[in-house]
């Protein structure tokens, strides 16, 4: 096993490194761009995270993180800019660190609710915004199934709400602020605020 | 095979009620010693056989097992297992630490095997694993394969991971219980590198020097990573697992937590350790094993999970942003084209609304949804990034979208079952032809490439505009000369060459590393030497602006070591062209030209070079190929012959 590494590694890594470290410069010029922005935010952010982890930061196994609340920290102080959080700015390091739409962070219902509220916008505020305007996608149907608009006889409401209200939700370029206008939007619908299960208080 | 079977099982049954009463005696008993070679344990440690038959686990961190030698010796883990799952709670300062709590499935699997009494057994206080498999009840598993894209070089061989449906048990009954497959979950693996340069990254890369890591995050972060940052289309493979085997892989995961793999860009990389994961959920598979052995291709595993019967259950695709704006594009009439690709160079969002006055309602909203879905690609927007350049128009379209309450229709981008990723031919082409050399004389030709495509290629399954070398050698033996000419040795190649795409002009460049013989090394005809080089070029293709040819052009640059008597080694700028003729079907054929002159360190020639590659596909995995060259100083050559995939 070693031998056949040994021997392809010296036979291909001299060549491939040359041109394979050029074209990922390509690759990485191209992601600077967007990680350059978010470099201050994150180190704030890498704080905040390990002090919501710290509960099981520990424990030398398993849960050693608590990634959905560090990836809520990141996200909201990245603001307008976590677009990294698509790729490049996080680097999720453990399996358990970001959990089934609830952390370990957090533990009642309200917390692990609003983690994944927040957690969304913040990776899909641009998907969003132009799926409300057009009053159709995925990505909109799913935000109403994390509020908890879920089922044939709330989504058209949302929908209409969503499209209807389009300039009072996207009205900023920060996540946490379009999902406060959001949920305000959803709650004076009449219909909507009976029945979306997960809006928060 | 089955009666043997059974009969072990029988045996090891047996023996283990008998030894039951003395957990000292079952460690040393057969049915232990059995057990610990069976398919089942080593899945469940994921043991892989490796050169010359020696077996140990993929895993690298002491921590995924009991035993210091659990890594190569699967009998002494399982008796260490057996020890630990014994002992009490109490010696463990976190008893969340205990084997049975660290390591469910083995246990489970052990006592189920070895007829176990679970009264003889400690219960340990397992809080955080019962939390955790709780709120991770797996529905549904699939594999996902993040496609090529031709202008993202570390997208060169594609990628996979798994999708896990979650049915989240709440703690009071609320969560969501979505079927939107956005809010589904990624396993993915991946090297952690953290901050390293360039040839280190490479350096570590190859020789497995990198920590892999599984990780678990929302879908929707991979759809924004790689639909719409990266342009990389998904396609997603529905996996028949049982309820009892997906929740057996949340255990699983359980059972890998933080542990690590040394990541190895050959082998073991993402997509075999997906199919590694898979086979120690669902016991009756063993697709890890049916890998090509040398190094594996994320197309390869999908061709073995696809050939499996009965596995996979449905196959859905999800688009790129570039394949949405392409799709609706194509949608609109040619003064709507026309309009929208105005509308994205002038970027006067103020002037907008008027632009699109004259418009029906159906027009508007064609015009605006193709203008923000150019913009979104333009911009490779993606997660909360609104945009820089075209911020304020794609602000500007939605305001006016949204207000027109007429919602779009729902984007269709089904493509041909024939553009599936693993129904592309097979990775390896090797080739064998015949036919005339420079001086009339036999040639020979023999052709390996171990990866990927080329312009010629069978073209479904890969996308269009994309070469991709790798090691690819081509040797021909001149029977006149009585000598070999090495065509190629590759290193690698790439050649991006974007085709047709209304609005959007992207360049091509090249990139190619390698050895080959040369004929310009002295004054005489055919005076031949070895040439290592370093090639470059970038350009424009495109031109030609019709569906199945595709021109481009490139300016290039070469370096080059020359085993000769008077260059040794050479700057040699240049500039190439090329056409392909691709339409659907199975004939494919690509010519290029290249002429530069060759700046060495005393001499200064000027070299022309041509290669014309013809093929016919006769299925995916055999084809008809014709190569030609020609070369100054060598005059040119045909050979045609008969290739195969695997």
């Amino acid at each position: 096993m070693k031998l056949r590494r040994l021997l392809s590694t010296l036979l291909l890594v001299a060549p491939l490194a040359l041109v394979l470290s050029s074209g990922e410069a390509m690759a990485q010029k191209k992601k600077k761009k967007k990680k350059k922005k978010s470099e201050k935010t994150e180190e704030v952010s890498g704080a905040e995270g390990e002090t919501a982890g710290a509960g099981y930061k520990a424990a030398p196994y398993g849960m050693a993180g608590c990634g959905l609340g560090s990836l809520v920290m990141k996200s909201n102080t990245k603001g307008a800019q976590s677009s990294a959080a698509t790729t490049n700015g996080y680097t999720y390091t453990t399996l358990l660190g970001i959990l089934s739409g609830t952390s370990n962070c957090v533990d009642t219902d309200s917390e692990s609710t609003a983690a994944e509220r927040e957690v969304y916008i913040s990776a899909n505020l641009a998907s969003l915004s132009k799926e409300a305007a057009q009053g159709e996608g995925r990505h909109l149907l799913a935000f109403a199934d994390v509020l908890g608009c879920a089922g044939d006889q709330s989504y058209p409401q949302f929908v209409k709400v969503s499209q209807e209200q389009h300039q009072a939700i996207f009205n900023s370029d920060d996540p946490q602020a379009v999902l406060n206008s959001y949920i305000g939007a959803v709650k004076a619908n009449s219909q909507l605020r009976t029945e979306c299960a997960r809006l928060g208080v | 095979m089955i009666l043997f079977r059974s009969a072990i099982l029988f045996l090891t049954a047996f023996i283990s009620v008998q030894s039951l009463a003395d957990p000292a005696r079952l460690l040393s008993s057969k049915a232990v010693e059995h057990l610990s070679e069976s398919d089942q344990w080593k899945k469940l440690l994921f043991y892989a056989k490796k050169t010359f038959n020696r077996q140990s686990s993929l895993f690298d961190s002491p921590g995924f097992f009991v035993s210091s030698e659990g890594k190569t010796d699967p009998l002494i883990e399982m008796q260490a297992m057996l020890t630990g799952m014994h002992q009490d709670p109490i010696a463990f300062a976190n008893p969340e630490l205990h084997p049975l709590c660290r390591f469910p499935i083995r246990a489970k699997f052990l006592i189920e095997n070895l007829n176990i009494d679970r009264t003889t057994l400690p219960t340990p206080k397992c809080e955080l694993r019962e939390k955790w498999l709780a709120r991770n009840v797996v529905k549904k598993v699939s594999l996902v394969f993040s496609s090529y894209y031709t202008d993202n070089p570390a997208s060169m061989f594609g990628h996979s991971f798994l999708k896990l449906r979650i049915n989240p048990v709440g703690l009071n009954g609320k969560q969501h219980n979505s079927a939107n497959e956005l809010l589904d979950f990624a396993v993915n693996y991946a090297a952690h590198m953290g901050d390293v340069d360039l040839l280190t990254y490479y350096w570590k890369g190859f020789s497995g020097q990198f920590p892999g890591k599984f990780s678990m995050e929302p879908f929707y972060v991979k759809v924004q990573e790689y639909n719409n940052f990266e342009q990389r289309d998904l396609w997603v493979y529905d996996l028949a697992l049982t309820e009892e085997e997906s929740v057996r892989l949340a255990s699983i995961m359980w059972e890998i937590s933080e542990n690590e793999i040394n990541y190895f860009y050959f082998d073991d990389n993402c997509s075999a350790l997906m199919l590694a994961l898979l086979d120690a959920a669902k016991p009756e598979l063993n697709l890890y094993n049916k890998l090509p052995h040398l190094w594996i291709i994320p197309v390869d595993t999908l061709k073995v999970v696809t050939s499996e019967p009965g596995l996979v259950t449905d196959i859905q695709y999800i688009p790129s942003t570039r394949t949405k704006f392409l799709t609706r594009f194509r949608q609109l009439d040619k003064n709507e084209q026309q309009l929208v690709d105005e509308l994205a160079n002038k970027n006067e969002p103020s002037e907008l609304a008027t632009e699109l006055k004259d418009l029906s309602v159906n027009g508007k909203i064609g015009v605006l949804d193709t203008l923000v879905e150019l913009v979104d690609f333009k911009e490779d927007i993606a997660g909360a990034d609104l945009g820089k350049e075209f911020k304020n128009l794609r602000a500007e379209a939605l305001k006016i979208r949204s207000g027109i309450p007429e919602r779009s229709e729902k984007l269709v981008t089904t493509p041909n079952d024939s553009e599936r990723p693993d129904k592309a031919h097979g990775t390896t082409l090797m080739s064998l032809a015949g036919g005339v050399g420079s001086e009339g004389g036999r040639l020979a030709q023999l052709h390996w490439r171990p990866a990927l495509h080329g312009f010629a290629d069978a073209g479904d399954g890969y996308p269009q505009g994309l070469n991709i070398g790798f090691l690819n050698t081509r040797i021909a033996w001149d029977n006149e000369s009585k000598t070999y000419i090495l065509r190629n040795l590759g290193g690698i190649e790439i050649k991006s060459v974007p085709t047709v795409e209304p609005v959007i002009k992207k360049n091509a460049w090249t990139l190619n590393v390698g050895q080959r013989h040369r004929f310009d090394c002295g004054p005489e005809a055919r005076d031949m030497c070895l040439s290592s080089f370093l090639n470059f070029g970038y350009g424009f293709s495109n031109f030609l602006f019709t569906e199945n040819i595709t021109g481009y052009a490139l300016a290039t640059g070469q370096l080059s070591i020359l085993h000769d008597g008077y260059r040794l080694a050479s700057a040699e700028p240049g500039i190439m062209g090329g056409i392909s003729f691709t339409p659907k079907g199975p004939f494919k054929i690509n010519i290029e030209a290249t002429r530069q002159r060759s700046y060495g360190i005393k001499k200064i020639t000027l070299v022309s070079k041509g290669d014309l590659t013809a093929m016919y596909a006769l299925s995916n995995t055999k084809t008809l190929i014709v190569t030609g060259d020609y070369e100054t100083k060598y005059g040119s050559s045909i050979v045609a012959g008969y290739g195969i995939y695997f």
